[in-house]
């Protein structure tokens, strides 16, 4: 065979006519796997969570001689704390740890605040303060292992990650205090991931999003019909947009949200309902957010927390 | 490395790759229905069984060999000859070369076709296509002579006809 024929050949090869439902056919084989193996995962939570407690507590144990605790003195830690944002009366971070480790281009940077609820009076609402602290360990506590495990499993090898976590007073104002922490994580390509928590401060008590609404009221089929809209219209304009939904297997597809699909309210007042990635979306998609216009859930909302 | 991580790595590389994931699948079996299924049936595969791939620069290779795979049990499931058309050998010579030089990959074995779709179509290299059929490079630079032999006798020089 000549160059001519190798040339030829390579020709009418990139010639080969893509079908025009190329791109929907490897989007399917995306969906089917991907919703797969959040149904994997799932499973894998439930049965997991006693493992992992045994696991973590062993990883926290390691943590404490890095973590630095931050006192109330010294030039750059007053540098640190000035950065804490102003928080209202009732809640507020009060001081935080950092965890800093490096190894081997293995990074990682955790921020952990503490906060304290006060009630009305001044004092402290223990219990609110205690659980949303404790959460808020939990949470971090599962990062750190998470990093050393990752650590540990790259031995003295080559691995290139760099996880950190920080946190952000999102929301203060009459109603509501939000604190919102962002996990950033950088191996080959950038994993996000939001966790955010609420205390309504006219109860002092943490609240996930059917704490915004009356008691017994159906928020969840308005809020995520109104998603689905959204995702419609999304996908309609720009055809690099995807999500899970109308596909030709519906249990594939975006449901509805859940009692405690996270969630914040945004500068102007309105609610934002937030997925991770992976949640309704390819990964390539990143974490995404909608907007709930207000006049949705007018009805249903307690007074104070939308506007 | 995390699944996460390399699951996302992987879907950037389907994303990146799929229609030269679908030029190979249509080298095998020679019809747009047919490759259509093999490459989302390849994704899929890709996906779900991304924790698999141990080192992000193998991801490339081990989503060919998956192309390979799927397209070679998919021939062998349904058990038919894909467009296989005997070559006319009274014809005009030029006559393949203007309707479809590629026809001519149809005189090589399945694996004969991989590796010259791989190693002139996708430039890999030996040892690449190597890992992609799971042979040494030696053998795959074997295989590559004697498809290119075969091609030989099918596709004459242009100039001598």
């Amino acid at each position: 065979m000549n160059e001519e024929n190798v040339t030829k050949l390579k020709e009418e090869y990139e010639n080969i006519k893509i079908p025009a439902s190329l791109r929907q056919r490897v989007e399917a084989g995306i969906r089917q796997a991907e919703m797969e193996r959040s149904e994997h995962m799932n499973e894998k939570k439930k049965s997991g969570v006693m493992v992992y407690v045994g696991r973590a507590a062993g990883a926290a144990a390691a943590a404490l001689l890095l973590i630095t605790v931050m006192a109330n003195s010294g030039a750059g830690i007053a540098h640190a704390m000035s950065k804490i944002p102003v928080i209202g009366a009732i809640a507020e971070v009060v001081t935080f740890r950092q965890y800093e480790s490096s190894n081997n281009n293995m990074d990682a940077n955790i921020k952990i605040p503490e906060v304290s609820v006060k009630n009305e009076d001044g004092t402290v609402n223990e219990e609110t303060t205690q659980k949303i602290n404790k959460s808020i360990q939990e949470y971090t506590d599962e990062i750190i292992a998470q990093y050393e495990a990752d650590v540990a499993a790259a031995g003295d090898g080559e691995g290139h990650m760099d996880v950190s976590l920080d946190y952000s007073v999102i929301t203060d104002n009459e109603r509501l205090f939000s604190i919102r922490f962002d996990e950033l994580l950088i191996m080959a390509s950038g994993t996000q991931m939001v966790k955010i928590y609420h205390i309504d401060k006219q109860t002092g008590e943490l609240i996930g999003l059917s704490g915004l609404f009356k008691d017994g009221v159906d928020f969840i089929t308005p809020i995520s019909e109104n998603i689905r809209q959204q995702m419609k219209e999304q996908m309609a304009a720009d055809e690099s947009v995807m999500y899970f939904l109308d596909s030709d297997v519906p249990e594939w597809d975006f449901q509805a949200i859940t009692e405690d699909t996270t969630f914040y309210v945004n500068e102007n007042g309105k609610l934002v309902i937030v997925f991770n990635e992976y949640e309704v979306a390819p990964g390539y998609m990143g974490s995404v957010e909608f907007e709930i216009p207000t006049e949705v859930v007018q009805d249903l909302v307690q007074d104070g927390f939308l506007k | 490395m995390r699944t996460d991580i390399i699951q996302k790595k992987v879907e950037e590389t389907v994303l990146s790759s799929y229609e030269a994931m679908y030029r190979l699948a249509y080298t095998y079996v020679r019809n747009e229905a047919d490759a259509l299924d093999i490459v989302q049936e390849s994704v899929y595969k890709a996906i779900k069984n991304a924790s698999g791939v141990k080192k992000e620069t193998h991801i490339k290779t081990w989503l060919w060999r998956i192309v390979m795979n799927t397209a070679l049990d998919f021939i062998r499931k349904n058990k038919r000859e894909i467009a296989v058309e005997s070559f006319d050998e009274t014809g005009k010579e030029d006559c393949y070369q203007d309707f479809d030089t590629l026809q001519a990959l149809q005189v090589l074995t399945q694996q004969e076709k991989t590796v010259v779709a791989l190693r002139f179509f996708e430039d890999l290299k030996l040892n690449e296509i190597a890992a992609v059929l799971g042979e040494n490079a030696n053998t795959v630079k074997t295989i590559l002579y004697r498809s290119l032999k075969k091609l030989k006798a099918v596709l004459k020089p242009t100039e001598g006809a």
